[in-house]
């Protein structure tokens, strides 16, 4: 409970934040104010609204499950942020807020559209940001509900709530299925999100991600102190984690002594045992029916590692009187089954891959992704065209630098310390960072702590969404309405448009995941992959190569898009799951990106140059 | 800290990005050379082999990670403060009324 008032105090800080930014905007030019902050943000400000930014919702739910589940290798996979504020910051920061200012645009498509003076230019850059940053939104949406009904789980009132929503909703076609707490805790994050979102625009957005940045960088820190002091040293840590195995996965049927008159329920995650003396953990809670003896099958996790199970043991985990008997196949990892040291070293354990989780071509993709697809992101180069001064960008990129620095190594270090203070987590991965929170506050004799810990990753998902949903509905209010139905819309009907088309993209957002989709960290990446492929390139001729031309640049962003989109599908097919096909071993931005390359500088090569004028408006004197 | 404000012509301040963009992709490829080739070399654990650790980590990561990740950070910090040039980020600002106006 105390947990959760502290939690509840970081999220009224949010709407204070938000009304002093709204008041701060009065008096200024609306669209300039509500989309780019007047282009006056701050060393700190713009520091840390772009690393809070690309912190998201993967960072602090899908990268630590990654972790647990694959050991030291997750360093080789997240190393490219080693030179990110460098690159993705310094590659094309200072001249994309330059051209914007030169062309006066507020909006990324409509920096190209003048910079090429190119309707279509503009138009299919509109369509492609509200295309897949809509998949970014809904990613964040299920990501923030997961978050939040972690941390009420237990409180009665919630559950009672939840309970409530569960029987409201049953039989509604898309909305029925989904479980009432998930929801529950969807419809309260994403209210509040849109609230303070569409009330104080892009200030809000900004003043709200500098507190949720240190909020991550506070909760990282801490918990990177608690686990190594909990875990007897890092040292100790890597070693236990040379002598671990990975699990093994099955179906078990849960058996009580006799039947009897009462339900038996058993709580998922449970740890049960069975005659051979397994240590073996429920996925899913199940039920025994009055009168009868067995459940139906369950999935479960079986560990192999002598120590961990000693340690479930030791901590008497088991729930008595029922025993589990293995039903079916056992399913083993296709690497590193068996195999001490595989969490220690390359390429880390895989549960599907023959070939391990991380190979050479994979790890060279991943440092390419991280950096350029970063740069490329729509959400991060809004924010470059917001700094106000170069010395700010400089100050910034140092800042940034070493807020990387301790957020991700750190994360790294602390959730390979989660493999030795929390065995068994594969069973439901993607809820290791808040067991993690949990059971460190409280071995620390400090539960309030949790809720801080907690916020981290909240916070993290919060500050992406809101820049998402800014992001889509200045496509829509600047790129589409003003454009090209209305460019004499006074200041007036554009607030009010602004206003609406925030909440009613927020609202289609929440629409769209209360069926909720699977594969939340595939989303994510794929969403980066389509939005990195058309726009990197793009905008890398755009803001270097004088003579790069509208149809070198159409070609391009639709070719990346494109090849993004082909290489999922294809990956579907081959597989039936949403993931990607990994053509020659490489990642499916990399070929994006060379395919955006080759058209944009071939086409443009054979095209007719820019006119001089503009080459001297964007570039100068030659 | 570079010099204040240096570049009010816009031809100059683009070539000086065009510099920094170069450095930027030259410092990218030293860097994923660094690590992709070490730790594809070192990582892997030959059976039988015993695990070395330094500060508590893999040997491998030590070399192949943290150390170019450190090397990435003093690089990272050279760069803005004293190799990136400050610019007039709005050269023609006296000829618009605050950019966004103009349309």
């Amino acid at each position: 409970m105390t947990a959760l008032i502290s939690f509840f105090i970081y999220l009224a800080l949010v709407f204070v934040l938000a009304g002093i930014a709204n008041h701060a905007g009065k008096n200024k030019s609306f669209l300039s104010e509500y989309f780019l902050g007047s282009r006056n943000i701050g060393v700190w400000a713009f520091a840390l609204t772009y690393a809070a930014t690309a912190a998201s919702g993967g960072s602090f739910m899908g990268f630590p499950s990654l972790i647990y589940t694959h050991g030291w290798s997750l360093a080789w996979w997240i190393c490219g942020y080693m030179v990110v504020p460098l690159v993705a910051l310094g590659l094309l920061a200072k001249r994309i807020n330059q051209v914007s200012r030169i062309a006066g645009a507020i909006t990324i498509p409509e920096l190209l559209r003048r910079r090429f003076e190119s309707n279509a230019v503009g138009n299919l850059a509109t369509i492609m940001v509200v295309f897949f940053m809509f998949f970014f939104l809904m990613a964040q949406f299920k990501a923030g509900a997961q978050i939040m009904a972690t941390l009420l789980e237990g409180v009665p009132i919630y559950q009672s709530a939840a309970f409530g929503v569960e029987r409201l909703v049953e039989g509604i076609p898309w909305i029925g299925s989904a479980e009432g707490d998930y929801l529950l805790c969807l419809i309260v994050f994403a209210v509040s999100v849109i609230i303070y979102t569409t009330y104080g625009g892009f200030r809000a957005v900004v003043w709200t991600d500098v507190m949720q940045g240190l909020v991550m960088a506070v909760g990282v820190v801490i918990m990177l102190v608690l686990a190594l002091t909990q875990v007897g040293g890092l040292g100790n840590a890597t070693k236990q984690l040379s002598e671990m195995t990975p699990p093994e996965f099955m179906n078990v049927v849960v058996t009580r002594e006799k039947a009897e008159d009462e339900v038996t329920r058993v709580p998922r995650g449970s740890w049960l045992t069975n005659e051979e003396g397994d240590a073996l953990r429920l996925k899913s809670a199940i039920e025994i029916a009055a009168g009868e003896s067995a459940s139906e099958p369950v999935e479960a996790l079986r560990l192999t590692t002598p120590a961990e199970i000693e340690k479930v043991k030791a901590a008497n985990l088991f729930v008595s009187d029922i025993v589990a008997t293995i039903s079916g196949e056992v399913e083993t990892y296709a690497y590193g089954a068996g195999k001490p040291g595989v969490y220690t070293s390359t390429p880390g354990p895989s549960r599907d891959n023959p070939s391990g989780f991380i190979t050479v071509l994979l790890a060279f993709s991943f440092f390419a992704f991280w950096n350029f697809s970063g740069a490329g992101q729509p959400s991060y180069m809004v924010r470059q065209m917001a700094f106000k001064d170069t010395l700010t960008l400089r100050r910034s990129m140092v800042m940034v630098a070493f807020y990387f620095a301790i957020i991700y190594f750190p994360l790294v270090i602390i959730f390979t310390c989660a493999r030795v203070l929390l065995p068994g987590m594969e069973i439901y991965p993607d809820r290791v960072m808040p067991e993690m929170a949990a059971v460190l506050t409280n071995n620390a004799g400090m539960p309030w702590l949790a809720g801080l810990l907690v916020a981290a990753p909240f916070a993290a998902v919060m500050s992406s969404v809101d820049s998402f949903l800014l992001l889509v509905s200045s496509g829509v209010v600047r790129d589409i309405y003003q454009e090209s139905i209305n460019p004499n819309a006074n200041d007036k009907q554009i607030k009010k448009l602004t206003y609406g088309v925030t909440v009613v993209v927020g609202m289609l957002g929440v629409v769209a995941v209360m069926h909720p989709p699977q594969f939340l960290q595939h989303l994510i990446v794929f969403a980066s992959a389509g939005l990195g492929a058309c726009f990197l390139m793009p905008m890398v001729f755009a803001l270097y190569w004088r003579k790069a031309t509208a149809s070198g640049v159409v070609a391009g962003m639709l070719a990346g898009g494109l090849t993004v989109l082909a290489l999922y599908l294809v990956g579907f097919l081959k597989t039936g799951k949403f993931g990607e096909y990994l053509l020659l071993g490489f990642h499916p931005f990399i070929w994006s990106v060379l395919v955006s390359t080759i058209l944009i500088y071939v086409i443009s090569l054979k095209g007719t140059p820019p006119a001089e004028k503009v080459q001297e408006r964007f570039f100068g004197g030659a | 800290m570079s010099d204040e404000v240096q570049n009010t012509d816009l031809g100059d301040s683009f070539r000086q990005s065009r510099k920094e963009f170069y450095f930027m992709v030259a410092s990218w490829c030293v860097f994923a050379v660094w690590t992709i080739s070490y730790v594809g070399l070192k990582g892997g654990q030959k059976e039988g082999e015993p695990l070395q650790l330094m500060w508590g980590m893999p040997e491998w990561v030590v070399f192949g990670i943290l150390l170019p990740w450190l090397f990435g950070l003093g690089l990272t910090v050279w760069f803005a403060l004293r190799f990136m040039k400050d610019t007039d980020l709005d050269p023609g600002a006296s000829d618009r009324i605050n950019g966004e106006e103009a349309k």
